[in-house]
C-alpha cells in the first residue's frame, strides 16, 4: 500500500489506500463539524470564507482563515518533502510512513488535548483546527505524491467531476471494455463510500465515546502503516525461510543424486 | 523560470507576515464580545414575515419547532463576561438567567450552553465595536430563520459620569 510509488502501484494498492485513508479523512471531518463547527479536510469553502471575510473587512478571521489555509498546504508540502529527499537516505517505505505518522501523532495531540485541556476558547479552537488541517494537508500530500495524483483522499469535488466523467465515458461502448476507466471507476467509488461509511460512523460513535474518537482513526492510520510493515518483514521472512528451505531441499536432492550416481559409476568400475 | 522559486516563497512570506500582523493588530472576536448588548431588533428572515406578524402568517408546526428550540428568545440584555459566562437579562428585574458562553470555528459560530447541558448554537453575522448581529443556526450550512441584532451597551466611566 504504501511502499510503492508511481506507476510501480498497482490498482489494488490503490484501492487499499483510497479506502483507508478516505474513511480517516471522514472521520476527522466531521468529529471536527461536531466539536469545532469548522471543516477540516477540505478547504475549497475556507477560500471561499477567506474572500468572504476580506470583503466585510474582518481581517483577524480573514488571518486565521489563511492561516488554516497555509497549514493544509504545509501539511502537503511537509508530506512531499519527505517523501522525495527521505527516500535516498532512510528508504521508500520510511519515508513513506512518516507522513502518517506524523498525521497520526497531530491527531492524537488533538484528541488528548480535547480530552484533558480543552477549556473550549477561541484561541484552542483555531489551533486545533489549525492542527487537524495540517494532518490532512500530510495525508492528502502523501495519497496523491505516491499515486502520481490518482488518490485524492480528503475532499471530494474534484473526486466527483472525475468520478461523473468516468461514468459518462462508459456510456460509449468503446469505453466499457476498457479496463483503466473501470479501474478509475472502482477506485473513485470506493473513496467516496468509505470517505461517507467514515463520516456517518463518527456521528454515531461521538455520541457515545466522544474524543475516543481520535483513538479510533489513528487506529485506522496505524493499520495503514503496519499492513505494509508486516509485508515487508513477516512475508519477506517467511518467503527467505521458504526460499531457503526450498533450496536444501533442492540442495538435498542433488547430493542424493550424486551419491547414486558415484554409486553406479562405483559399480561401473568394479565391473 | 528561474524567478519563479523566490516569487513563490517570497509571496507564502508575504502572506504569513500579513496574516501575523492581522492577528497581531486585530481584534478576536472574543474580546469584541465582552460586554453588554441591548436586543434591538429580531427579524424572521427565511420565513419572510417580521415579528410583528408573526401569530398571522407562521404555521404552527414552524412556530412549535422555533419555540422548542429556543430558551432565551426573551431577553433583553446580554451580558458576555471574560469568564465565558452570559447573563441574561429581561424588563424582570428578578428574572435572570445565567449561562455559559462559547466561540467556534472562526468566531462565526456562538455556542450558549445552559446548566442543563442543553446547547443552543448561533451563526455570527457580523461582529464590531458596537454592532452584533446573529442568526439562530438550525443548520451549519444554511443560515437561520431568526435574526436578532444588538447594539453595545456603552458603559460610561467615572469621568464621564461626572
Amino acid at each position: 500500500m504504501l511502499r510503492k510509488y508511481s506507476t510501480h502501484r498497482t490498482h489494488k494498492d490503490n484501492l487499499k489506500i483510497g479506502g483507508l485513508t478516505a474513511f480517516s479523512a471522514g472521520m476527522v471531518n466531521v468529529i471536527s463539524v461536531i466539536v469545532f463547527f469548522a471543516f477540516t479536510s477540505n478547504i475549497t469553502g475556507h477560500y471561499a470564507v477567506f474572500a468572504q471575510e476580506l470583503a466585510k473587512g474582518n481581517w483577524f478571521q480573514a488571518a486565521i482563515v489563511i492561516l488554516w489555509i497555509i497549514l493544509f498546504f504545509f501539511g502537503s508540502f511537509t508530506s512531499n518533502f519527505v517523501i522525495i529527499h527521505g527516500n535516498k537516505y532512510i528508504g521508500r517505505y520510511l519515508s513513506h510512513a512518516i507522513p502518517i505518522i506524523l498525521e497520526i501523532i497531530c491527531l492524537l495531540v488533538v484528541g488528548i488535548y480535547l480530552q484533558n485541556f480543552y477549556t473550549e476558547s477561541l484561541q484552542e479552537t483555531e489551533f486545533l483546527v489549525g492542527l487537524l488541517l495540517f494532518a490532512m494537508g500530510l495525508q492528502n500530500g502523501l495519497t496523491a505524491s505516491i499515486s502520481n495524483s490518482a488518490v485524492k483522499t480528503t475532499h471530494l469535488t474534484g473526486l466527483t467531476t472525475d468520478l461523473a466523467i468516468a461514468l459518462s465515458m462508459i456510456t460509449k461502448k468503446h469505453y466499457r471494455k476498457d479496463e483503466k476507466v473501470i479501474e478509475k471507476i472502482q477506485l473513485l467509488s470506493s473513496i467516496m463510500f468509505f470517505y461517507v461509511i467514515g463520516g456517518v460512523i463518527t456521528g454515531i460513535l461521538y455520541n457515545t465515546i466522544r474524543n475516543y474518537t481520535f483513538y479510533i482513526v489513528c487506529f485506522v492510520l496505524t493499520v495503514i502503516i503496519f499492513y505494509d510493515y508486516y509485508k515487508l518483514t513477516v512475508l519477506k521472512y517467511n518467503h527467505k525461510k521458504f526460499f531457503s528451505l526450498k533450496q536444501e531441499v533442492r540442495e538435498r536432492k542433488n547430493n542424493i543424486q550424486e551419491e547414486q550416481n558415484s554409486n553406479i559409476t562405483e559399480q561401473n568400475t568394479c565391473y | 523560470m528561474k524567478k519563479t522559486v523566490p516569487i513563490a516563497y517570497s509571496l507564502i512570506l508575504i502572506v504569513l507576515l500579513c496574516s501575523g500582523t492581522a492577528l497581531i493588530k486585530g481584534n478576536s472576536p472574543e474580546d469584541l464580545i465582552v460586554g453588554k448588548w441591548k436586543e434591538v431588533a429580531w427579524n424572521f428572515e427565511r420565513i419572510s414575515v417580521d415579528s410583528a406578524k408573526l401569530d398571522g402568517n407562521l404555521l404552527s408546526y414552524q412556530k412549535k419547532e422555533l419555540y422548542n428550540n429556543m430558551m432565551i428568545h426573551q431577553a433583553e440584555e446580554w451580558e458576555f463576561c471574560n469568564k465565558k459566562q452570559l447573563t441574561l437579562k429581561s424588563k424582570d428585574p428578578f428574572e435572570e438567567k445565567k449561562l455559559k458562553w462559547f466561540l467556534k470555528g472562526r468566531g462565526n459560530i456562538l455556542e450558549l450552553k445552559y446548566g442543563n447541558n442543553t446547547v443552543e448554537s448561533y451563526q455570527v453575522h457580523k461582529l464590531t465595536k458596537d454592532t452584533m448581529v446573529i442568526y439562530y443556526n438550525f443548520d451549519l450550512q444554511m443560515r437561520g430563520s431568526v435574526k436578532i441584532t444588538f447594539k453595545k451597551v456603552q458603559e460610561q466611566d467615572y469621568a464621564q459620569k461626572i
